[in-house]
């Protein structure tokens, strides 16, 4: 029986040979895209969870969760959301995205201090908000910073949200 | 006592989840969105508490 850090660890590798992997802590899934949010609660809930989706977020070819992955045996596991995936990219239905996403900007900041939600800060201007989830910022030497909701502290969430004139 | 000690101190090396190199992490999602369409590859979003440690 593999633990659930064990599977993590192996799992996170495996989909790495076939996918573009985006590791998610369970205290970041609020930020989630919202198909993935509604996959992710839908179903067991024992991490680690695996959601495979195109690019474009459209569709979602599997879901799994600790129980389903504790062999570790991923050719097996995997196998049929990857004849998924290459039945989309045959029949076209595989989105790759495009959809220009909807930033808010947000001009005239200057430079400040914004939190973590661990606790560090950086120093930077909040530039725009991006789909109403991925706050944007600059730092005094022009490098960019993408940030969710779930990686910022609440007050400065409030504080960006203020500026750009979003509701709380 | 020794081993102990050796015990406690590599387990405390082996500490929490390590991000596989190549992986992305929430805020890079737009980034790995352009990379899986360019190269025909799905998206895994892997969700994990990052505080686990590998047993």
């Amino acid at each position: 029986m593999a633990c659930p850090g064990a599977v993590s660890l192996s799992v996170s590798k495996a989909v790495l040979t076939f996918s573009k992997s985006i590791v998610v802590d369970v205290s970041e899934t609020p930020g989630l895209p919202d198909k993935i949010k509604t996959a992710y609660r839908t179903g067991g809930a024992s991490v680690p969870i695996v959601i495979l989706c195109d690019p474009g977020l459209t569709q979602t070819f599997g879901r799994f969760d600790h129980p389903g992955m504790e062999s570790q045996k991923y050719d097996a596991i995997f196998k049929e959301a990857r004849e998924k995936i290459q039945k989309s990219l045959k029949d076209g239905t595989f989105s790759k995205g495009g959809k220009a996403p909807v930033v808010v900007k947000v001009e005239g900041t200057k430079i400040e201090s914004w939190k973590s939600a661990a606790g560090t800060a950086i120093e930077a201007k909040l530039i725009g908000i991006e789909d109403d989830s991925v706050y944007l910022f600059q730092t005094k030497d022009g490098k960019s910073i993408r940030a969710t909701a779930a990686q910022l502290d609440k007050a400065s969430v409030a504080k960006a949200r203020k500026l750009a004139k979003i509701k709380p | 006592m020794k081993i102990f000690l050796v015990l406690s101190f590599a387990t405390s090396l082996a500490g929490a989840f390590s991000i596989p190199k190549g992986s992305f992490n929430l805020g890079q999602l737009e980034t790995a969105q352009k990379k899986a369409a360019a190269d025909d590859q799905p998206l895994a979003f892997v969700i994990v508490n990052k505080n686990a440690t590998p047993t």
